[in-house]
């Protein structure tokens, strides 16, 4: 069986802050293939954009590994790990930081062409424009001699994906890339991303507090739900969002505004215990979701801690009741 | 294919703007502040003055005792000094040494600057700490005092020599400003995106982050060509350098030490040299100002 592409293998990833010790991420593990779609969905502070920066290799774990292409990624070396860093690319969140102020599109895109594919003058160029028109800015020419000033957001944000596309990367790690465009142009730059892995095999990972751009950009992929540095549900597109097991995907999923609204009136109200996230610094016992859980049980959840458990249909999920109930009938009998 | 995408195609794309391009582009940004383009203005001046200008002027270095400190005349367009010689003959000679002078101490504080800045915020530790503290030491002598034991320990008789102790004493301000800059560009998300395209260091330092620190560098340049103008001008007066040639600083201590305050006739050979200095550095103020516009990217169309 050949390794999946890349793959987090129980990674955990802890600060150290004068208040004490915070475990952002907390024994994730994540295996993505070729040209797969995946979304990583939680609230801020969740640890998903440690888990993204971890998996495009820029962030060290604590502990557990990073594997590409089976092969662990913080004891490559000089050529080996230069290949790793080409391979993995992160388009950042603020498209406003992301571009160098002091240097045109074309000026951000030649360098690694030059320095990668060895093209120069004419035959840069031409890759350059390929790969704006790839990335959707039309006509390409008139972008080339503009700065990040005189692009809008949803722009430079593709400039940001071109020039992650001139090194040919196999993975691309998008950190909440949509979040700080106008939502008009959202979909697009989804489109956008959803294509490189339908088109050109590479593998996209998106992070993003908002699950409708989760259900939208996934929708042949899967969704990792994180929730104070763990997954807590990791399930394919459309069974986690018409059927969420986990009751804090349940809660998120009906938290998605609909634009009809006999389906909002219909809808299924989810009411969590609280809306306050605890610390990091003073995680409860058990369960960390327990305290704002509503099917949380006394005597369980508060005190084991739930781990990821396989259910049918390729799913898992960290919760004691879901999995208890949504073993299938066939399973217990076995057991009985 | 339209008019502006074949401009495109006749140049590099990735050398653009090509120097006359650049050029112009930044004489219409100047030409939007006129107190800069003023401050060009003077400064190209005073150039041409210091360094063209000797060509086309022959020196005029024979003592006259009946000319001495002759009123202003076609001739002697600010009269003549204790020995009967022109004054503007002496300002355009006396511009040469002091601005080779200031140009050099200002370039070796700003290599010295770079360097150690930049080592500062990317190796850290130790090293950091080292070079801070020894900043914070320089920054706290104060430079005249040190500046004229200095000169009057090692009696600099060329302006190269004067120029590396000037510089010795301007570095400790920029160096500060480059390490903090570069300390909060090496975490930017593009400079993080460059690293994952693995462009390497040199491309990082020289590509990505010095030109961040253009306006810091240059402006830096400037000032410190004025402070080095004022420490040669204060070390020059007192007499602590051996003084030879000519040279604006050189032609106040004369005109101090041969009294020019006290006689009346000899308020031209004392002012003369002054506006000289004072114009030129008014000069580069203003250039700089006016360059603070240029190196912001935002303001470019």
């Amino acid at each position: 069986m050949t390794p999946p592409l890349i793959q987090l293998d129980g990674v955990s990833r802890t600060y150290t802050t004068p208040a004490g010790t915070i475990t952002a991420v907390d024994n994730v593990s994540l295996s993505l293939g070729e040209s797969e779609t995946i979304c990583i969905v939680g609230e801020s502070g969740c640890g998903k954009t440690t888990t993204g920066r971890m998996l495009a290799g820029l962030l060290q774990p604590s502990s557990g590994r990073l594997l590409f292409e089976g092969a662990d990624v913080w004891e490559k070396k000089g050529k080996d790990l230069a290949r790793f860093r080409r391979a993995v690319q992160l388009v950042h969140q603020d498209p406003y930081a992301s571009l160098n102020p002091t240097r045109t599109v074309a000026q951000a895109l030649a360098p690694p062409l030059a320095k990668h594919k060895k093209a120069h003058g004419r035959a840069a160029r031409a890759a350059m424009i390929s790969l704006l028109e790839r990335v959707g800015l039309t006509p390409p020419a008139d972008f080339l001699l503009k700065y990040p000033h005189q692009l809008s957001g949803g722009q430079r944000q593709r400039v940001s994906i071109a020039r992650a596309l001139t090194v040919d990367p196999r993975v691309i790690v998008a950190d909440e890339a949509v979040s700080m465009v106008d939502v008009s142009i959202r979909i697009s730059l989804l489109d956008l991303l959803h294509n490189l892995s339908t088109e050109f095999h590479v593998t996209t990972v998106l992070i993003t507090h908002d699950l409708a751009v989760a259900r939208y950009f996934a929708r042949t992929g899967r969704i990792a739900v994180m929730y104070l540095g763990k997954v807590v549900e990791l399930a394919a597109t459309e069974p986690l969002v018409s059927d969420p097991a986990h009751p804090y995907s349940t809660a998120l999923i009906a938290a998605i505004p609909e634009a009809d609204p006999t389906i909002t009136r219909s809808k299924k109200r989810v009411s969590l215990k609280g809306a306050e996230v605890p610390s990091l610094l003073n995680l409860p016992p058990g369960c960390v979701f327990h305290p704002r859980c509503p099917l949380s049980e006394p005597g369980l959840c508060d005190v084991v801690v739930p781990t990821l458990g396989d259910l049918p249909g390729g799913r898992s999920v960290a919760c004691h009741v879901a999995l208890r109930e949504r073993q299938p009938a066939a399973e217990l009998l076995g057991v009985r | 294919m339209t008019a502006a995408s074949g401009l495109i195609d006749r140049r590099d794309v990735s050398r653009i703007p090509a120097p006359l391009a650049g050029l112009i582009e930044f004489l219409r940004m100047m030409s939007r502040k006129p107190v800069g383009l003023i401050g060009l203005i003077g400064v190209l001046f005073f150039l041409f003055l210091a360094y063209v200008a000797p060509f086309f002027v022959p020196l005029q270095d024979t003592v006259d005792v009946t000319a001495i400190y002759a009123k202003p005349s076609f001739a002697h367009p600010l009269g003549t000094d204790f020995q009967g010689r022109d004054v503007v003959n002496q300002i355009v000679y006396g511009g040469g040494d002091i601005i080779t002078t200031a140009i050099l101490a200002a370039l070796f504080s700003t290599v010295i600057a770079i360097t150690f800045g930049s080592i500062a915020a990317t190796v850290g530790g130790r090293i950091d700490a080292l070079i801070l503290a020894i900043t914070d030491v320089a920054l706290t002598i104060p430079q005249l005092i040190l500046l004229i034991v200095i000169a009057a320990i090692f009696r600099p008789s060329s302006f190269f020599a004067l120029a590396v102790i000037l510089a010795l004493l301007q570095w400790p301000a920029l160096l500060r400003q480059i390490r903090a800059q570069v300390l909060s560009l090496k975490e930017r998300d593009f400079v993080e995106a460059a690293r994952s395209l693995d462009l390497g260091l040199m491309h990082i330092i020289f590509r990505e982050m010095l030109p961040n620190m253009r306006s810091y560098i240059v402006i830096h340049f400037i000032i410190a060509m004025t402070l080095a103008i004022y420490a040669q001008a204060a070390i020059m007066f007192l007499g602590l350098v051996p003084l030879s040639g000519k040279n604006w600083a050189i032609m106040l201590y004369f005109a101090y030490n041969q009294g020019a305050l006290f006689f009346k006739d000899s308020f031209l050979y004392l002012m003369g040299p002054i506006m000289a200095i004072a114009l030129f550095q008014l000069s580069l103020v203003w250039l700089a100002s006016g360059l603070e516009d240029v190196f912001n990217p935002r303001l470019r169309n």
